[in-house]
């Protein structure tokens, strides 16, 4: 009892949050997951999974508990201590972004005054785990996958990087509890509608989702950077991809979208936290329509579209919102 | 604010801008060669013209004053004699000619911006941009020399990267210290540091580590062979005289921040001037490569500039800066003869030189002038400069150092006359007559002319010199 | 109050030593990439370091651009460069390690003497002053020349690279 009390109360805190961060990310995995394969069924005119209990909704944990329980299989002549390490690098940094992200406005660990830019660079260490997973592999197919990813995830990061610079110029300050004060009168995804369309597509291409999925195309390269992951390695490396997706959406949601702004509902003071994760899955869903809607590019496509187009166009709507903000 | 002091920097900008547009167009070489000239041309008008400007620019970070303003008149003339005695670019290749016009004037942007930046973050990036600019230049010569230039560009890159490196470790603890980046606010505070605590000397000396690079000084000089041998002519003329200049520029100016009170310093310096000039004369003797044999005496040159400079009195400092300037009409002699002797921009090695009196007077005469004021015989201004320079080290009772330097004129004087034993030795087949351009022989002339009568009567330049010194000491 | 010190001081160190180790694994490590590998863990520790002074948005940047992007060009180097079975072993051995380990020792030594031996003033206290507006004020103001040129030392770097990669293409397709 001695030794508790001299720990003080904010330590608690502290391990509960990290539990239920935790917690959430894993959960949000099994939704996400289980929606996935549920609109893909849709989409495509079948029903998707509908045995493990009532419309499937039980696939999700039976698959993991499976996942979990199967042997890891590491090939041979994979680069050592590289190998185990890549799932955990993608894994461990997914955590860190919800320090910052305005659930409601008494739901935010932390309102830091960079929290844009901190959420963009816990985001952009998945390129790291993504490349090592490849490159150890040794696989042509994981190392192609790989280069894919890397190249892919530099190109993207800039034109992101570029809206949420356009977004700064008009609130002032990266915080992102003051980006959504900002976006009292009036959202930025009517202000700023071609940074929203170019940050939407950027985070698409970010999670390597299709129709940017040319990392892990699977008629082309089998499983791209993670063929030769099995078990769990294989399900840390799509818990990651889901929690950056919701991550991702988070930002889009918080800097187009009036975060946790919207019409007030009857449940008091959840009602903005209610109207953030309406948001925040609504994008998800859009990004799960995409993938099942629009067929994948080559690569060449890929690189043209964020080299040629993509970070011109930031540019020169960076250029026209410095101009207007420093007019109006 | 007036922007007029910064006419030249806004020339060297505007001709790298055209020479930007012209690698998309690729205009003919006649036309490329004439605006080059035209516009160095402009550069150094405007050099004159600013030359009575002072000021601080910035936000205090940038200081034109008159001595920044001698050391650019200097820099822009050695960039008109290069790109006169380079006339044809004969040993570039000829892809990359506009783009070896546009990198020549960013270099010389930058050192532009190292003489007049007073502010340690300036100073390392306008290093920086100097040196980038000649990394890329040196792998551009011809064809059949293609892996030379690019391994002494590599070697070139990476002690640069080292250099800077300590350079900025340097400056940490400069900051750490006096808590500015601003040298004038550090030259407040240095002086009393300096006498207290030694980590203010290591910080100095580290940050002159980065100007020792451009001078080619004894510890961080195993660059420059390889650099001359791999590199064309052009390039290699270049870089043998114009980054000197600036990183003299700086030294004078750190030196002087320091103030003449700091015996450690000195002493460091002047270790590295005789280490330099030893090394740099003893390698010199035997090599049979002109350009090599040139390299290792210009790490001895830069000792003696060192001498110079570590009297830290106005005399010594104003004969140092008179010495660079003859440093760079003697080399561009040098080279001017190398390069009108290698059609295909080959190297040349000493045995190559003989017979040229009888293949043409007049590089003979260009190369003997060169050479002898490099071995500092009377009455060249390589004789006037080096008096002048351990007349000031004398006057500060630095008798030690004078009469090692003395010695290694002496050890000097057997491989400038050599070059020249060489060129007016006779042979049964001297080969054909080497037919000059006029320009080429104008050029030879004014040089002759320059590197005498500038010896000769050194006054009117001295006192450009002094006053420039004046402005910082 | 003082739980809390202790715990910074021990992650400080951690930080230290992550930052320590990882240089020496960039150095001494068998494999390429691993030396990658320590010099991007440097790169974080540093970032750590960066919070320590004070400054949460530098430390930003350093993981965004180092961690993330210069790492990983140099990863993109190497993964060209080789697969994991044909790594050139890049040791320092013999010779060369009996100057560098006196060298490097002497050097370390003459600065600890140094340091310790120099009366550090520190610097006023800024209260809360880290602010990315404060950054973009020093940027834009007192250092404007600087970052102005920094901008020209990129534009230099990045023509040179391609123009150098030309020339030796040039060089291939010619003969």
């Amino acid at each position: 009892m001695d030794i508790l009390s001299n720990i003080p109360p904010h330590l608690f805190r502290m391990i509960i949050a990290v539990a239920v961060v935790l917690g959430f990310v894993f959960a949000n995995a099994t939704v996400m997951g289980y929606l996935e394969r549920k609109l893909a069924g849709r989409f495509q005119r079948r029903l998707g999974p509908m045995e493990v209990g009532w419309h499937g909704i039980l696939q999700m944990p039976v698959d993991g508990i499976k996942l979990i329980a199967k042997q890891l299989i590491v090939p041979d002549n994979v680069a050592g201590i590289l190998f185990y390490v890549a799932p955990l690098i993608a894994m461990s940094p997914v955590a860190l972004p919800f320090l910052v992200i305005p659930f409601a406005p008494g739901l935010q660990v932390i309102d830091l005054d960079v929290g844009a830019i901190f959420v963009l660079t816990m985001i952009s260490f998945n390129t790291v785990a993504v490349f090592l997973a490849g490159w150890s592999s040794n696989n042509n197919y994981a190392m192609i996958g790989a280069m894919r990813a890397v190249a892919q995830n530099i190109a993207y990061e800039i034109p992101i990087l570029l809206s949420v610079l356009a977004i700064g110029l008009m609130t002032n300050t990266f915080s992102m509890k003051g980006i959504i004060e900002a976006q009292k009168s009036i959202w930025f995804i009517i202000v700023q509608p071609a940074a929203f369309i170019m940050m939407f597509i950027c985070s698409i291409a970010e999670t390597n989702r299709a129709p940017f999925d040319l990392p892990e195309a699977e008629s082309e390269l089998t499983a791209g950077f993670h063929t030769e992951y099995s078990g769990i390695a294989f399900s840390l490396f799509m818990i990651a991809e889901y929690t950056y997706m919701f991550v991702n959406c988070c930002l889009v949601a918080t800097l187009f979208l009036g975060g946790w702004k919207g019409i007030p509902l009857p449940f008091g003071d959840y009602s903005s936290c209610i109207w953030f994760f309406a948001k925040v899955y609504f994008l998800m869903f859009v990004i799960v329509w995409c993938r099942w809607t629009f067929p994948r590019v080559r690569f060449d496509q890929l690189m043209n579209f964020a080299w040629k187009y993509l970070i011109p166009f930031s540019l020169v709507n960076l250029l026209i919102t410095a101009i207007l903000v420093k007019l109006l | 604010m007036d922007y007029f002091p910064l006419l030249p920097e806004i020339m060297l900008i505007a001709m790298s801008l055209v020479f930007f547009a012209a690698t998309l167009a690729k205009p003919g070489q006649a036309l490329l060669e004439r605006a080059a000239f035209v516009l160095a041309l402009c550069t150094l008008a405007a050099t004159w013209a600013t030359y009575d400007q002072s000021g601080l620019f910035f936000y205090k970070a940038y200081r034109i004053d008159a001595f920044s303003q001698t050391f650019k008149i200097l820099i822009a003339l050695g960039l008109v004699l290069i790109l006169w005695m380079g006339a044809g670019l004969r040993g570039i290749n000829s892809w990359f000619r506009p783009e070896y016009y546009m990198f020549l004037a960013l270099s010389c942007l930058g050192l532009f911006l190292m003489t007049s930046a007073v502010e340690l973050l300036t100073i390392v990036i306008s290093i920086e941009i100097s040196s980038y600019a000649l990394f890329v230049l040196i792998p551009l010569r011809r064809q059949p020399f293609q892996r030379d230039p690019l391994e002494a560009s590599i070697k070139y890159f990476f002690l640069g990267a080292a250099a800077t490196g300590i350079t900025l470790y340097g400056m940490s603890y400069l900051f750490g210290l006096a808590h500015s980046t601003y040298l004038e606010d550090i030259s407040v505070v240095l002086p009393g540091f300096l006498a207290t605590q030694p980590l203010a000397v290591i910080g100095i000396v580290m940050l002159l580590c980065g100007l020792f690079y451009k001078l080619a000084l004894f510890p961080l000089h195993f660059w420059m062979p390889d650099v001359f041998v791999g590199a064309a002519h052009e390039t290699t003329c270049f870089v043998a005289t114009l980054p000197k200049i600036a990183a003299m520029a700086l030294i004078v100016r750190i030196v002087a921040m320091a103030g003449p009170g700091s015996h450690q310093i000195e002493l460091i310096l002047m270790i590295m001037a005789v280490l330099s000039m030893f090394v740099g004369n003893l390698s010199a003797l035997g090599q049979q490569d002109i350009k090599r044999l040139l390299a290792y005496s210009s790490i001895a040159h830069a000792g003696y500039m060192m001498v110079g400079i570590v009297s830290m009195n106005q005399l010594g400092i104003a004969s140092a800066v008179y010495y660079i300037y003859g440093y760079l009409l003697m080399n561009i002699a040098c080279f001017a003869v190398i390069y009108n002797l290698a059609p295909q921009g080959e190297n040349i090695t000493v045995d190559g030189l003989r017979g040229l009196y009888r293949r043409s007077p007049l590089l003979a005469a260009v190369l003997a002038a060169g050479a002898i004021g490099l071995s500092g015989i009377p009455p060249t201004i390589g004789f006037t400069g080096k008096f002048m320079i351990f007349a000031a080290a004398f006057q500060k009772s630095f008798y030690w150092l004078v009469g090692l330097a003395v010695l290694n004129v002496c050890i000097s004087a057997f491989y400038y006359l050599r070059l020249v034993r060489a060129a007016y030795s006779s042979v049964e087949e001297p080969g054909e007559r080497i037919s000059l351009t006029i320009p080429a022989a104008v050029l030879g002339v004014m040089i002759m002319a320059g590197i005498v009568l500038a010896g000769v009567f050194p006054q009117n330049f001295f006192r450009l010199t002094l006053k420039a010194v004046m402005s910082v000491l | 109050m003082h739980f809390y010190q202790i715990i910074a001081e021990i992650i400080f160190w951690l930080l230290v030593l992550i930052t320590i180790g990882g240089g020496f694994l960039a150095i001494g490590a068998r494999m390429l990439i691993h030396s990658l590998m320590g010099l991007s863990i440097t790169f974080l520790g540093v970032a750590g370091l960066y919070i320590y002074l004070g400054s949460f948005f530098i430390s930003l940047l350093q993981v965004l651009i180092y961690g993330g992007a210069i790492c990983i060009v140099l990863v993109f180097g190497i993964m060209v460069g080789y697969t994991p079975r044909q790594i050139v072993e890049t040791r320092i051995r013999g010779e060369n390690l009996l100057l560098a380990v006196p060298t490097c020792g002497l050097a370390v030594a003459l600065l600890y003497f140094a340091i310790r031996r120099t009366g550090w003033v520190p610097a006023a206290q800024r209260l809360a002053d880290y602010s990315i507006e404060r950054v973009g004020h020093t940027l834009l103001y007192d250092f404007c020349l600087g970052f102005e040129l920094i901008s020209l030392l990129l534009l230099v770097g990045m023509i040179g690279a391609i123009i150098v990669v030309n020339s030796q293409e040039e060089e291939s397709g010619g003969q």
